[in-house]
C-alpha cells in the first residue's frame, strides 16, 4: 500500500503544514520542505494558491482559465515552477505574464501538468523500479517528461533539452499534487534566460 | 469518491449479457457518438448499436475521418476498447434491469462493474461492441475554422491581417506562429500568431481562417466557435467530469468546456485530457511509468506482483507488470 488514507488528526497536521508554509512566505525553498504524501483536505488548486513560491504559476493558472480544472474532482499533477523560475526567462517571463499571452502561457503549462496523483515519493518508486533509469510521464500537452536521480537531485526533463530540479517532495491536496520544480519545462529561445 | 468496483475479466464469460440498468439513458438515438448530437456529421463516426444495451447504443467504436487528420503527434485514432458491464442493480452481473434506475443514475451506481478482459476486447469489436467503446481521438477537429476570427471580424474591414508577417522582436517567440509550438502537429501551410489564434495564410497574405487556442480563443468569456459542433461523451465521462447537460459542453483538443447553452458563451475550462487510446489487451501506451492513482483510490489498487494500476482521463486500467498488457479497465465514479 503506498499510501494509507489519512486520519482526520494527520490531515489536520497536513493542513497545518500549508498554513505554517503560507505564513513563511519567505520563497519557494520553503515550500519544498513539506514531507512526501502531506496532503491538504482542499482542492489541488487551493493548495497551490495556499504555496509560497508559486504566485506566478497560480496567477498564470487563473488568467489562463485553466484553474478550474483543479477544482474539480479528477485529479491532476502539476509541476509547478516556482517564481524565481519564471523570473529567470527574463523578458520572455514577463512577456509571458501579459493578458495577450495567455494562450501562450497555458500552451507551456499544459506541458506541466500530468494525469494523477503523483508524488515524489512514487517517482522514487518507479526509478527504483526501473533500476535507474529515467522513468516517463505523459502531460497534458503533447510532451513527456522524464524523470531522473542525479545523486540527490530528482531532475525533469522534457524532450526538447528543458531541465528543472523538483525542489523538495510536494504539496498533496484532495485531487492532485504540486510538484515545485526551479525552471521552467519549455525551451525558449537563447538569450531569453530560459533554461 | 467512492470506489464502485472492478472485476477481473478473465474469468467471466464472453458469452454474457452485458447489463446496463439505465434503459432511457440513450446514447444510440439521441446522442451517440455518431448519432444526431452534432458529432455525428462532423465525425462521421461509424456506429456499433449496442443491442445489449437498450437505448444506450451508440458509443460504438467510431472510427473518424480525422485519422488523416493533423492531431497531436503519438495519439492515434484507432479504437477504444472500453467496455463496460453495467450492473447498477447491485446485485452483480446478470442482475434485473431497472428502468428506475435510470432517474437515479448518479447516486446509485455503488456496484458498477466494468469489466474487459484481452481476449473479449478484440471479439467485443467484431461482434459491434456489447460495451461502451470510445476515443477521444473520434471527437478531434482539428481542422481550421473557416472564416475571420472574432477579433478581426469585429473590425469590419474585410478581414484584413494586422501586420502578421512582420518578423518577432523577441526572441522567445522563434517557433511562436508555428502549430508545432503550441503542441499541435501535421498541419502544413503558413500561419501566423493573433490574439488567441493561429490564423492560417495563403499564400497571398489572406486569412483563410484560424486554429483556435487553449487560454486564448477558448478561454472563458469567449464565444464557442460554431465550427466545432457539439459532441455527445459517454454518460460516463459526463459523470466523471461533471458535464451537465448535452448542449453545456464542448470538446476540443483534449480538453473540455463548459459553454452557456443559449449564448455560446465559453463558462470555464472544464478538463484536460491526456486523449490517449487504451484497450484490453494492448500495451500500456507509453508515458505511464509512474504509479499516478488518485489519493482516494490507493489504497484499493496498489501496484503489486500481479498487477499495475495507472490513471489517466477518469478511468484506472490494471496492467499486467510483466507483459504491459492491459487487463480491465476501472471506472471511478464520484
Amino acid at each position: 500500500m503506498r499510501s494509507a488514507r489519512l486520519t482526520g488528526v494527520q490531515a489536520a497536521l497536513g493542513a497545518a503544514l500549508l498554513v505554517g508554509l503560507s505564513a513563511c512566505g519567505s520563497g519557494s525553498k520553503e515550500a519544498t520542505t513539506a514531507q512526501a504524501d502531506d496532503r491538504a483536505d482542499g482542492t489541488l488548486a487551493a493548495a497551490l494558491s495556499d504555496a509560497p513560491g508559486m504566485t506566478t504559476v497560480t496567477t498564470a493558472l487563473k488568467s489562463t482559465g485553466l484553474s478550474n480544472v483543479f477544482d474539480g474532482g479528477a485529479a491532476y499533477t502539476i509541476l509547478a515552477p516556482d517564481d524565481d523560475a519564471f523570473g529567470a526567462l527574463g523578458a520572455a517571463g514577463t512577456d509571458l505574464q501579459q493578458p495577450e499571452n495567455s494562450a501562450a502561457m497555458a500552451a507551456i503549462l499544459r506541458d506541466h501538468i500530468l494525469p494523477g496523483y503523483l508524488t515524489v515519493a512514487d517517482i522514487d518508486a518507479a526509478l527504483k523500479a526501473s533500476g535507474g533509469r529515467p522513468v516517463k510521464m505523459k502531460t497534458m500537452g503533447d510532451t513527456e517528461v522524464s524523470f531522473i536521480r542525479e545523486g540527490d537531485v530528482l531532475v525533469v526533463s522534457t524532450p526538447d533539452g528543458a531541465r528543472a530540479k523538483v525542489e523538495g517532495n510536494g504539496l498533496g491536496a484532495s485531487n492532485g499534487v504540486v510538484i515545485p520544480l526551479d525552471a521552467v519545462l519549455r525551451k525558449l529561445s537563447a538569450g531569453d534566460g530560459a533554461a | 469518491m467512492l470506489i464502485r468496483f472492478v472485476t477481473t475479466a478473465a474469468a467471466i464469460a464472453l458469452a454474457a449479457v452485458a447489463v446496463n440498468a439505465d434503459p432511457g439513458k440513450g446514447n444510440g438515438g439521441d446522442k451517440g457518438n455518431g448519432g444526431g448530437k452534432g458529432g455525428g456529421g462532423d465525425h462521421a463516426g461509424q456506429v456499433h448499436a449496442q443491442a445489449d444495451h437498450p437505448g444506450k447504443g451508440g458509443n460504438g467504436k467510431a472510427k473518424s475521418p480525422d485519422d488523416a487528420k493533423p492531431g497531436k503527434s503519438g495519439k492515434s485514432a484507432q479504437g477504444d476498447d472500453r467496455g463496460a458491464l453495467r450492473d447498477n442493480s447491485g446485485e452483480g452481473r446478470g442482475g434485473a434491469k431497472n428502468a428506475d434506475k435510470a432517474q437515479s443514475r448518479n447516486k446509485d451506481r455503488d456496484d458498477v462493474r466494468f469489466v474487459r478482459d484481452d481476449e473479449r476486447g478484440e471479439r467485443f469489436d467484431d461482434r459491434g461492441g456489447r460495451g461502451e467503446r470510445f476515443s477521444w481521438a473520434s471527437l478531434n477537429r482539428r481542422e481550421v475554422v473557416e472564416g475571420c476570427p472574432p477579433g478581426l471580424a469585429k473590425k469590419n474591414n474585410g478581414c484584413l491581417p494586422p501586420g502578421l508577417a512582420k518578423k518577432r522582436d523577441d526572441d522567445w517567440r522563434e517557433g511562436y506562429d508555428r502549430p508545432d509550438w503550441w503542441g499541435m502537429t501535421g498541419y502544413e501551410g503558413r500561419y501566423s500568431y493573433h490574439d488567441g489564434s493561429l490564423l492560417r495564410l495563403g499564400s497571398n497574405g489572406s486569412i483563410l481562417g484560424y486554429l483556435p487556442l487553449l487560454g486564448g480563443a477558448l478561454s472563458p468569456g469567449q464565444m464557442w466557435p460554431s465550427f466545432y459542433a457539439p459532441v455527445a461523451v459517454p454518460d460516463y465521462y459526463q459523470d466523471y467530469y461533471n458535464l451537465g447537460s448535452n448542449d453545456g459542453y464542448r470538446y476540443h483538443d483534449d480538453a473540455l468546456y463548459s459553454v452557456d447553452p443559449q449564448s455560446q458563451a465559453i463558462s470555464s475550462i472544464v478538463a484536460l485530457l491526456t486523449g490517449d487510446d487504451f484497450a484490453v489487451g494492448q500495451r500500456l501506451p507509453a508515458g505511464y511509468d509512474v504509479y499516478n492513482l488518485p489519493y482516494s483510490y490507493r489504497d484499493e489498487y496498489a501496484d503489486g506482483p500481479d498487477a499495475n494500476y495507472r490513471y489517466s482521463d477518469g478511468y484506472v486500467y490494471q496492467v499486467d507488470p510483466k507483459t504491459q498488457l492491459i487487463q480491465t479497465v476501472i471506472e471511478l465514479l464520484t
